[in-house]
């Protein structure tokens, strides 16, 4: 509850008390004021490497984020690494699919492939109408603080050269944005490490297969850190920490990129000018995934071996 | 197009041009790939991608580091590229 009046004030008369922090307000000493609860941010979701439905991080069933691929958007997350250099494989980050076995149908899907040390971004309607783009993280090095381009130096947790550009906590910030244009071209898209753009997408046109036609009606499954159409590629050596997932419904700017960023302060994305593109804003600050941006998307679970910690 | 499991020696007199799909071993000695050339000096050889995905699957150990394998997916859509190639 905020503040109803003060010294005879409407509460319909002030504009700003209730949004004004505590520290800054120095003459109001007699009123019982109560201000709106500060952002916390102190726990994550830890996606446990051991893999199955029951122990995913997971929407089974929603329409809340149905983007199609003239549809622009954005998916962002903290993540704190946790596999290492044996990996050899992907690590799904974010993925959606239509519920099925099949990784292809109705995909929007965000995962690294530590054997070529690729981030990689993909959307598709079905097998044969997909549209694919990479960034060689050996090849935005500048961008990301990776150390090099030797296997050794690939994104992983072994050394801290390894996790390239982190907050005090180890944690990085990934944000992937996609234009209105049908594919992944890299005019489309962008990635940022830490709200540093890597200019580098592989596919000037993409890789494309037929035309994606995505169906923006039926419900999806959604996963984090884990594929969605089979809850593998979790990872290995330890778990991989995900935190204040954010999906927009716009193609963020840069400048929208950095404000979320904030420095490496994670910050409450409903105070920032993007906030009215929020479509989903998962903070995992209580037993499970609760949607915070005001849209009442759906709900993660947090199933198994996977939790929220404190971090 | 050929499956094969190869030396890191055999490899290297290849032609990277006619190579699809390339995973170095998790100890980097041998590699798994897809090429239209005919390589007579191969450790294994695979009638099939499928087959070629599930020899990872039964080997993972070798060549994946999460327990699973290399899915069929993930050798059609991860292509190689030589100037890429640490």
């Amino acid at each position: 509850m905020g503040i109803g009046k003060v010294n005879s004030v409407a509460a319909a008369s002030l504009a700003k008390v209730n949004s004004v922090a505590k520290a800054s307000i120095a003459k109001i000493n007699s009123v019982a004021a109560a201000f709106a609860a500060a952002f916390t941010d102190t726990k994550a979701a830890s996606k446990s490497i051991t893999v199955g439905s029951g122990n995913a991080i997971t929407v089974a069933s929603t329409t809340h984020f149905n983007f199609t691929q003239s549809d622009a958007f954005s998916i962002g997350f903290w993540i704190r690494v946790g596999w290492n250099n044996s990996l050899n494989t992907n690590i799904h980050f974010f993925a959606m699919n239509d519920g099925s076995s099949t990784a292809r149908n109705q995909q929007i899907r965000i995962f690294y492939n530590e054997s070529n040390n690729r981030l990689e971004f993909r959307i598709g309607s079905d097998s044969s109408n997909r549209s694919l783009q990479f960034w060689a993280l050996h090849s935005n090095l500048s961008a990301n603080g990776l150390a090099g381009s030797a296997a050794s130096q690939y994104w992983s947790s072994a050394t801290t050269a390894n996790r390239g550009n982190v907050n005090g906590d180890n944690f990085t910030h990934l944000m992937i944005t996609k234009g209105t244009g049908t594919t992944l071209a890299a005019s489309n898209v962008a990635a940022y490490w830490n709200a540093n753009k890597m200019t580098s997408p592989f596919y000037a046109a993409g890789q494309n297969f037929g035309t994606v036609s995505m169906d923006g009606s039926s419900a999806r499954r959604i996963t984090l850190g884990s594929a969605a159409h089979h809850y593998e590629k979790s990872g290995n050596n330890n778990e991989t920490v995900y935190n204040d997932l954010t999906i927009y419904n716009k193609q963020l700017s840069d400048a929208e990129v950095t404000a979320l960023y904030n420095s490496g302060t994670p910050i409450d994305a409903t105070t920032l000018s993007s906030a009215g593109n929020l479509r989903g804003y998962y903070t995992f600050e209580n037993s499970d995934g609760t949607d915070s941006s005001g849209t009442s998307g759906p709900t993660f679970t947090v199933n198994g071996d996977s939790s929220i910690i404190s971090v | 197009m050929n499956y094969y499991v190869i030396t890191e020696e055999t490899f290297n007199t290849l032609s990277k041009d006619n190579i699809s799909f390339c995973l170095k071993n998790i100890d980097n000695t041998k590699r798994l790939i897809l090429t239209t050339d005919t390589v007579n000096e191969n450790i294994k050889s695979f009638e099939n991608i499928s087959i070629c995905s599930q020899y990872t699957f039964n080997n993972s150990s070798d060549w994946v580091g999460d327990g699973t394998g290399v899915t069929v997916e993930e050798i059609e859509s991860t292509p190689y590229i030589f100037n890429l190639d640490p």
